[in-house]
């Protein structure tokens, strides 16, 4: 990489801030898809947002491509870095505001940990409200590139509801504040079109976040269904009488024996294709009613086991299962690829018995830990990188699911992004004109294409060149 | 019924009637053909609204989205509807009632209002509270570009990270980036019942803090309105949901009120709960007022600062000769204020009212608040630029429009930036 440049960015943020040393850098060589990796040039940790914007600056001037990064949990392969570039690392970022409590808002670092900002306000019985499973290390910055989802987004909304504003730092180095703390700004939605945008828009230096008030009560509900279908029909009767829970997930058998093989486990029933974890939130009154009405809805679809949480740790190990049953799956298998499309509720019976079928077929082992609830599958395809012709099969499988999926009224990714993982497939869901006017979208905030090229649109152009890195896995992706 | 004219005069420009195409292809065609002429378009549902934004640069057409009034799909499953842009939010609302489901928004009962109208002016109620924006609900769009190209985003499903969010750039862009042709829309349950409670005193600033511990004590309303009543004040709470949960919420504020002196609490029946409710949304809307020239303006900010605005308000009403109507959705920290010239002859000054609402928009920006002015005397709009919008934030708008609509097609002049 360039002398100079690095000269530059030392004098910017001091020696120790800047990272240049291979062994240093293998760390950061992908995110959470280890299938994709890519040593950057460097990495460089910013302390604030001046330093942020004289980082962009010199890389913008002298040329350089340029990645922000959280803590790098991602699973579309948003935040590795791309040929050439550096990593801006957002961890020193990580302080927390005072939380205006009249107005329920509170601004912070994008580099503070996603459960760290909730656990900064339960003292006045507030939390931030998007819990993706991947919560304890995820960054506010990552939530926000990502639009990140999690169980509880089914009852209150993805990270794009609870974004009133953000300062950011435009790819030529120009900060800005757009959106409002009250929550309705005139004009075009700014931040709408940021949150989402997978770190191709710009550097988040500090958001402005929505608290929402810890629910008074909670009731946790373990369902276990010996029959997939009749799981999948219970899903369907309980957001057709109109409860929308706080969170419906399903794990299935696959899913429960690798949960219930690790630290994680939880007492899932072992003897069920597939259990459902239902939770209620709100005040007290009435959610005894709702919570019978769920259990009869599970007694009419013959459930097997029903099960409450008789407390909070009960509540809180039922959860830790579901959340972290994709690292469980090292327990089955070395490896693993989730996917992450969404299907109408209503074709989930139908998109599982197909994906099952598809496993099947090329011998993938494939487990189902999902959000029922809003029909966000996540397919686990599980298999080792040392037998290629199982790569090849996985690969095959991947794709199949992928366009069974859209064949059911679904779309690519529901919370984890496309990055580069899913580009292949934006044609498939996308003309040529939608794609187009994306790409005009990005230019206004992107000109030159230097902040995290490569990612969210097919470049059309040229394809991502693995080659580079010398790295001889094949493209996921498959074209 | 819609106005049966060749023409609207907007901010004194004409525009002509133009057509009414009966399908999305129809939209293509006649933005395709448009290109050559490079006349002004304004996309166009039920025409509530068209009073909205800065002044037009020049004359132009109409296009009428009315034709495409179709609910065209409603899969209750999957919580999900497919309704064309020109269909009115009533007739919307109806078709989803048969299957106990609803939109959860409350505008004015104007059954003329399109749900593509409404999402393209960002219109709301005091239920945004709860339930957010109409942009909320969208999970896909199909728009034509001004080139005439037909395009969609976004998709069928609640969660969706495929491409850009282009969905909330396209809502509320004021028919400026686009023309909606259709959309996937998600749909709530309706709730079981809902009832409203009314806490009633003559210090605005103790209804306001009602409001405030309604909130701070973690109970769930969809929407809390702060009013004049009479010579005093009103604070109506609107709870949903199951009847428990309503009924224990309604006990224990009338609890707390009972031990407060100076406020009191009333149940009103649900019509008179409804009428109060619509009325204070009609503050917003110009077409509920018999047509003399006002003013409304919206303002933004935090909810504290409710009553203090007020005042000002009532202040320069009196000072200005105005008769003054506001209306607080507290919680969405939004205050309409509406201003005509009541039964006097005599017409304010606009240098008056322009200077006093530019050090309104100063004094709200130093709390990062807002203040659009939504309707106004067109002496008044010289003035006074609309939206507020500046700086980078305004750059960037701008910059979308040139990418989208290089040839300044749709509404040119007056949305942000009189752009």
């Amino acid at each position: 990489m360039n002398e100079q440049v690095l000269k530059e960015l030392r004098q910017v943020l001091g020696e120790r801030h800047v990272l240049t040393e291979r062994e240093d850098l293998l760390v950061y060589e992908c995110d959470a898809v280890t299938y994709h990796r890519q040593v950057p040039e460097a990495v460089v940790f910013p302390a604030d947002v001046g330093q942020v914007a004289r980082v962009v600056r010199i890389l913008d001037q002298a040329g350089i491509p340029f990645v922000p990064r959280g803590a790098g949990t991602g699973l579309s392969g948003g935040s590795m870095a791309t040929p050439g570039s550096v990593l801006v690392e957002m961890s020193r970022m990580t302080w927390i505001g005072e939380p205006d409590r009249e107005n329920r808002f509170i601004a912070a670092g994008p580099g503070v940990v996603n459960l760290h900002l909730s656990q900064a306000v339960q003292h006045l019985k507030l939390h931030f409200a998007p819990d993706p499973s991947s919560q304890m290390a995820s960054t506010l910055g990552g939530n926000i590139a990502e639009n990140a989802g999690g169980p509880h987004c089914l009852k209150y909304g993805t990270t794009t509801n609870h974004v009133l504003a953000l300062e950011v730092v435009l790819p030529d180095g120009t900060v800005t504040d757009i959106g409002s703390p009250w929550g309705d700004p005139a004009g075009l939605d700014l931040v709408g079109i940021f949150v989402g945008s997978e770190g191709t828009f710009g550097v988040v230096t500090r958001a402005t976040l929505r608290l929402t008030p810890v629910p008074q009560a909670v009731k946790t509900l373990l369902l276990g269904f010996e029959q997939l279908e009749d799981a999948s029909r219970a899903v369907s009767r309980i957001i057709g009488e109109g409860i929308i829970p706080a969170a419906l997930e399903m794990i299935d058998q696959l899913g429960i024996e690798a949960v219930e093989k690790s630290v994680y486990a939880a007492g899932y029933p072992r003897d069920v294709a597939a259990v459902l974890l239902v939770e209620l939130d709100g005040l007290p009154a009435g959610l005894e009613t709702l919570l019978a009405r769920i259990e009869d809805i599970g007694r009419e679809n013959h459930a097997s086991v029903i099960r409450q949480a008789r407390d909070e740790e009960e509540r809180q190990k039922l959860w830790a299962g579901r959340k972290k049953a994709f690292g469980a799956m090292g327990k089955l298998a070395p490896d693993l690829i989730v996917q992450d499309a969404t299907v109408p509720r209503s074709k989930l019976p139908a998109i599982l018995r197909e994906i099952y079928r598809i496993s099947r077929h090329y011998d993938v082992p494939t487990a189902n830990v999902f959000h029922a609830g809003d029909g966000n599958l996540h397919p686990l395809l599980l298999y080792d990188r040392r037998d290629a012709a199982m790569v090849e099969r996985v690969i095959q499988a991947s794709g199949e699911i992928l366009r069974a999926c859209l064949a059911q009224g679904g779309t690519l990714s529901g919370e984890h992004g496309i990055g580069i993982d899913k580009l292949a497939y934006m044609d498939l869901v996308f003309s040529p004109e939608d794609l187009e006017v994306m790409r005009r979208v990005r230019q206004v905030f992107n000109a030159r294409d230097l902040c995290n090229p490569g990612k969210v649109l097919p470049t059309g152009a040229h394809c991502f060149d693995y080659k580079a890195n010398q790295d001889l896995r094949p493209r996921v992706s498959g074209h | 019924m819609l106005p049966n004219t060749d023409q609207r005069i907007i901010d004194g420009q004409v525009f002509k009637t133009g057509r009414h195409p009966a399908d999305e292809c129809e939209v293509a065609g006649l933005l395709a053909l448009n290109l050559a002429s490079k006349e002004p378009i304004i996309p166009v549902g039920g025409g509530t609204q068209l009073y909205l934004g800065n002044p037009p640069l020049g004359p132009g057409s109409l296009l009428h989205l009315t034709e495409l009034n179709r609910v065209v799909a409603h899969e209750a499953d999957d919580l999900l509807v497919t309704v064309q842009a020109g269909c009115p939010l009533s007739a919307l609302q109806a078709e989803l009632a048969k299957a106990r489901q609803w939109i959860p928004v409350d505008l004015s009962a104007d059954s003329q209002a399109t749900i593509g109208g409404l999402i393209a002016a960002n219109a709301y109620g005091p239920l945004r509270m709860k339930y957010g924006r109409l942009r909320d609900y969208i999970l896909g769009m199909r728009v034509v570009q001004a080139d005439g190209t037909i395009t969609k985003a976004g998709g069928r499903v609640v969660k969706n990270v495929t491409g850009y969010d282009l969905c909330r750039l396209y809502a509320g862009s004021l028919g400026w980036l686009g023309v909606f042709t259709e959309f996937h829309l998600k749909t709530l349950p309706m709730p079981e019942v809902h009832k409203d409670l009314w806490i009633l005193g003559s210090d605005l600033r103790r209804l306001q803090e009602c409001g405030q511990r309604v909130l701070d004590e973690g109970l769930d309303p969809s929407g809390l309105i702060l009013a004049r009543d009479g010579a005093g004040f009103l604070l109506a709470a609107r709870f949903a949901g199951n009847p428990a949960t309503v009924d224990w919420q309604l006990t224990r504020i009338c609890d707390w009120i009972a031990e407060s002196p100076g406020i009191r609490a009333e149940r009103p029946s649900p019509e008179q709960a409804d009428g109060r409710w619509q009325e204070a949304v009609n503050i917003a809307c110009s077409e509920a007022a018999d047509g003399r020239e006002q003013l409304l303006v919206k303002i933004v900010a935090p909810y504290g600062q409710a009553p203090e605005l007020v005042k000002e308000a009532e202040d320069f009403g009196v000072r200005a000769g105005l008769t003054v109507h506001w209306s607080c959705y507290a919680g969405a920290h939004v205050l309409w204020i509406r201003m005509d010239r009541g039964d006097g002859d005599s017409r304010p000054d606009a240098d008056i009212v322009s200077s006093w609402l530019q050090q309104l928009r100063r004094q709200l920006r130093g709390i990062r608040g807002e203040m659009v002015l939504h309707q106004a005397p067109l002496s008044v709009k010289h003035s006074v630029e609309v939206w507020g919008v500046e700086g980078k934030p305004l750059e960037l708008m701008q910059e979308i429009k040139r990418r989208l609509d290089p040839r300044g097609i749709l509404n040119p002049g007056r949305f942000v930036g009189r752009n």
